[in-house]
């Protein structure tokens, strides 16, 4: 299931003084299967761009294609697309509202139509795989510890099964470890199911780790595009947007300068350590 | 859709209206509403919409942005004009079908709708002009001689400004809300009432959890910073009237004399 994006404008507030170009000449192409990042200072438009791809907010230029489709157009289906690409907001813990887990991860399905009992599987399949036992299946949301919620939240969106992932800042506001749990299960999802995963984040840190490909938001326009590797090499120009490499890459640089290692280009800590680690031994 | 409406919203200006101290415009608008009703004929809105006039020359705010004001009363303005006109009794002077047309129903028809607009445009020019912080400090000080008979002043006027600095921040929310519920295959937009007001839970519920939250989390900070309620606070901005203040006064004064000599 591909993402189309061809020269897609947003203009906020059209008309008012308020007017703002959240969106200017916007154009990429997702496959399926792909694992992409998204990365911008706040306000760069990241936010804006992720609802236009289930048709949340309407581009008011360009046109957005899922699978060859346009969306804009007035036949096509809205209810099959917000089903295919599911989207899981900043802080999703602030959507649950329901009784028991149980049933607020059943909301997406019973809203599609899915009958009883195939929702009730898919809750709990859905709950499985972000590692909620099913002995907290009939407990309220609001007694869950913050973790736990957003677990619950994001597997309210997976029970939809959709085909695209969207997660916007899945680990914000927690703690390292929750960060890298949440992480390595979206990860293990996506390998699972076979879906394609969008994952925006502010942090190059947890881009690096996971992700094959780099969307770059700056005021409004998509600045980069490409592997990870191609848009790290493009220090200085991030640096000018507010943006850095990872840590990592900038500590292995210097070590690189001062001869203690030859490898460039290192980005995540794991091929850091094996590295240092090789050095180590060697002496 | 919720943005469009601009009664009770602020327009930020420089002017000498808005400069005004709260206390003299909140008394001004009070005065002003009860002449409006204390001397209620057409020659008696005469010097009203002198007065509204002067006001609104002076504040700086344009004439389109008041005219959007008066949109979401427009129904209501019709209802009562359609009203006034068929239904009072008097000398015919137009028929038609079922409905009859008399001079006294014309005359209240045109005189109920110039009223309200009156009423209306002159109580937003209040907040137009006015800050809500300014707004709720001018009514605590109008107000705080209550607080002999055990009314609770400063914490009203503390709730209200509250309430107001809230409306933006819960709106925002309930945007978010809506769109992440969407998200899950919610749709807000179809079936009749009844389904529409149940689309509705999935909203309120986490939007009443978070403004508990926030209400919780407000309330701390302030006791972080040793909040205990008006007693001995003071202000950054201590109200004060000025030589503009008391000529204003003086202002209004003469106009609610003024409009009681009209015929």
């Amino acid at each position: 299931m591909s993402i189309t994006f061809d020269r897609v404008e947003h203009l906020y507030g059209k008309g008012t003084s308020f007017e703002k170009m959240a969106l200017k000449d916007v154009s990429f192409h997702i496959r399926d299967g792909e694992f992409v990042g998204i990365i911008g200072h706040t306000g760069s438009g990241k936010s804006t761009l992720i609802q236009h791809m289930n048709g949340l907010l309407k581009c008011t230029g360009g046109n957005i294609y899922y699978d060859g489709k346009d969306i804009s157009d007035k036949e096509y289906d809205r209810k099959t697309l917000r089903q295919n690409v599911g989207i899981v907001f900043q802080y999703p813990e602030h959507q649950l509202f329901e009784a028991t887990v149980g049933k607020d991860v059943a909301f997406g399905p019973n809203n599609l139509g899915i009958p009883e009992l195939q929702a009730e599987v898919r809750t709990y399949e859905a709950l499985k795989s972000v590692g909620i036992d099913d002995s907290l299946l009939d407990v309220s949301p609001f007694d869950l510890s913050g973790g736990q919620k957003r677990r619950v939240a994001i597997a309210g969106v997976l029970a939809m099964k959709p085909k695209v992932l969207v997660l916007d800042e899945p680990a914000a506001g927690l703690d390292p470890m929750g960060r890298r749990d949440i992480l390595n299960m979206i990860a293990e999802i996506r390998r699972r199911e076979n879906i394609t995963v969008i994952l925006v984040s502010h942090s190059m840190e947890d881009v690096a780790e996971y992700v094959d490909r780099i969307m770059v938001m700056n005021d409004g326009a998509l600045a980069m595009d490409g592997t990870v590797r191609e848009v790290f090499e493009r220090k200085e120009e991030l640096e000018e947007m507010g943006l850095s490499v990872p840590q990592i890459t900038l500590l292995m640089q210097d070590l690189k300068d001062e001869g203690l290692v030859n490898e460039t280009s290192i980005y995540t800590m794991d091929e850091a350590v094996r590295i240092l680690s090789q050095r180590l031994l060697k002496r | 859709m919720i943005r469009d409406i601009t009664i009770g919203q602020y327009y930020p200006s420089e002017s000498v209206i808005h400069r005004l101290d709260a206390r003299i415009k909140f008394i001004g608008t009070i005065a002003y509403v009860i002449a409006l009703f204390l001397f209620d004929t057409f020659w008696g809105f005469l010097p009203a919409l002198f007065w509204l006039g002067m006001i609104i020359v002076l504040s700086d705010i344009p004439l389109r942005f008041i005219a959007k004001g008066l949109k979401p009363i427009l129904f209501l303005l019709i209802f009562l004009a359609l009203f006034n006109l068929f239904l009072t009794p008097g000398e015919v002077i137009a028929e038609w079908w079922i409905f009859k047309i008399t001079d006294k129903g014309l005359e209240n028809a045109g005189f109920m709708a110039l009223r309200l607009m009156l009423l209306v445009i002159g109580s937003s020019l209040m907040t137009y002009t006015t800050t809500p912080s300014q707004l709720t400090a001018g009514m605590e000080s109008l107000f705080k001689p209550l607080g002999v008979f055990k009314v609770p002043v400063h914490e009203v006027a503390m709730m209200m400004s509250i309430a107001l600095r809230f409306i933006p921040i819960l709106l925002e929310e309930t945007d978010k809300i809506m769109k992440a519920q969407q998200a899950r295959g919610a749709d807000f937009e179809s079936g009749n009432i009844f389904k529409r007001a149940k689309a509705l839970i999935p909203v309120l519920v986490p939007l009443f959890v978070s403004a508990f939250r926030r209400a919780g989390e407000l309330a701390e900070a302030m006791e972080a910073r040793c909040y205990h309620g008006g007693k001995g606070r003071t202000k950054l901005h201590p109200l004060k009237f000025a030589a503009r203040d008391y000529i204003s006064l003086v202002l209004i004064v003469g106009f609610v004399v003024g409009m009681g000599f009209m015929p």
